[in-house]
């Protein structure tokens, strides 16, 4: 029972979407910033010689930008969470302990071994639970990297031959297990829907990316920029039903 | 002392059964809030009240009113003090426990 409870409030962190939305309009600034600092690269030999000084130093100050920018949202990124969550999940359906609050409180519970046989007997001790926070994590990113090959395939013209390959074999193989999986869960639970609008956005953007196959570098930049789509999209409409579910409760 | 009399001097405080879940729900989560705990514990607002002062009034509960943005919060977390009577309220039920299933399996 003690373990269902912990379950359930780990699994409390994410079951907003708010999580999901926030890293995923991170990881969309962050290429943005990238493609910010290419496309200084490519301007350079076309800017006049007044605005040269500029660039050069803009182009020079950008990976510390770039660094700072990644520093300041792992430093921060649970308070940015916390602040939307107090407007939102809080008021609806209360305030369990953040992540990190919960790892300090563990390891003064468990006291674990200070070794590396600790660390993993720890991890061990952790391993990914249906209900758990870290479980769901763990499914979001097999998502991800799932839609990521997916995408991959069909984007053939700037990926080499052996490595194509690779994807698609690495996509077929657990493919059938998969749809078995998702068409089981739709069967049990209605609101699986969600990865069928999942499913339908990565077969449009392969469409996209089939009409864009003579650009190949727009089908780059749409199968880099898909990971932080695809969490934002699933965190907006977590958070659509999440809100939908729990209404403010009358005092 | 024998089993049953051990059994006798089982905190009372911890015994109520709604108070038993607002422990063994706060042992689990390093903090909840009052609201978190009345939607997992299904008690009303006055019941959850009351038991959290009583709890409180024994030192096993730390009740904190604080805010989150605009949101006030009134935050529960067990007390060393509440982990340790919990603990020990577990391990004389774990007592009962073990009594009991070594009777079944004769």
């Amino acid at each position: 029972m003690i373990e269902q409870a912990d379950h359930r409030a780990k699994e409390y962190w994410l079951s907003d979407g708010i999580p999901a939305l926030v890293f995923g309009a991170a990881y969309i600034v962050l290429f943005l910033e990238i493609c910010a600092c290419f496309a200084l690269l490519y301007l350079i030999p076309h800017v006049g010689s007044n605005w040269l000084w500029f660039f050069n130093s803009a182009f020079v100050a950008s990976p510390v930008a770039i660094f700072l920018s990644v520093a300041w949202f792992g430093l921060w990124q649970e308070d940015i969470i916390e602040f939307i969550k107090s407007r939102t999940t809080y008021p609806r359906t209360g305030y369990v302990a953040p992540p990190s609050y919960w790892t300090e409180k563990e390891e003064e519970k468990d006291d674990p071994p200070n070794t590396l046989l600790g660390a993993v007997l720890r991890w061990i001790g952790h391993l990914p639970v249906f209900e758990s926070g870290l479980g769901r994590r763990l499914r979001t990113w097999l998502w991800i990297l799932f839609w990521t090959w997916l995408l991959g395939i069909f984007q053939p013209s700037w990926l080499p031959t052996k490595l194509r390959w690779v994807f698609i074999v690495a996509w077929a193989l657990p493919s059938p297990a998969s749809f078995r999986e998702f068409r089981r869960k739709v069967a049990t639970h209605k609101r699986e829907w969600t990865k069928g609008f999942g499913f339908t956005f990565g077969v449009l953007v392969v469409v996209i990316g089939f009409l864009w196959k003579q650009h190949p570098t727009f089908g780059m930049v749409l199968f880099l920029l898909s990971p932080g789509i695809f969490l934002m999209l699933g965190g907006a409409i977590e958070l659509t039903r999440y809100l939908r579910r729990n209404p403010v409760p009358r005092t | 002392m024998t089993a049953p009399q051990e059994l006798a001097a089982l905190d009372r405080v911890i015994h109520e059964p709604a108070r038993l879940m607002i422990m063994t729900l706060l042992w689990a989560i390093p903090e909840a809030d009052f609201l978190y705990l009345q939607r997992e514990t299904g008690l009303t607002q006055g019941n959850l009240s009351s038991h959290l002062a009583r709890l409180e009034q024994a030192r096993y509960v730390l009740i904190e009113k604080t805010f989150k943005g605009k949101y006030p919060l009134t935050i529960c977390s067990l007390t060393s003090k509440g982990r340790e009577a919990f603990q020990a309220y577990a391990q004389k039920m774990r007592v009962v426990s073990d009594v009991t299933s070594a009777k079944k399996r004769k």
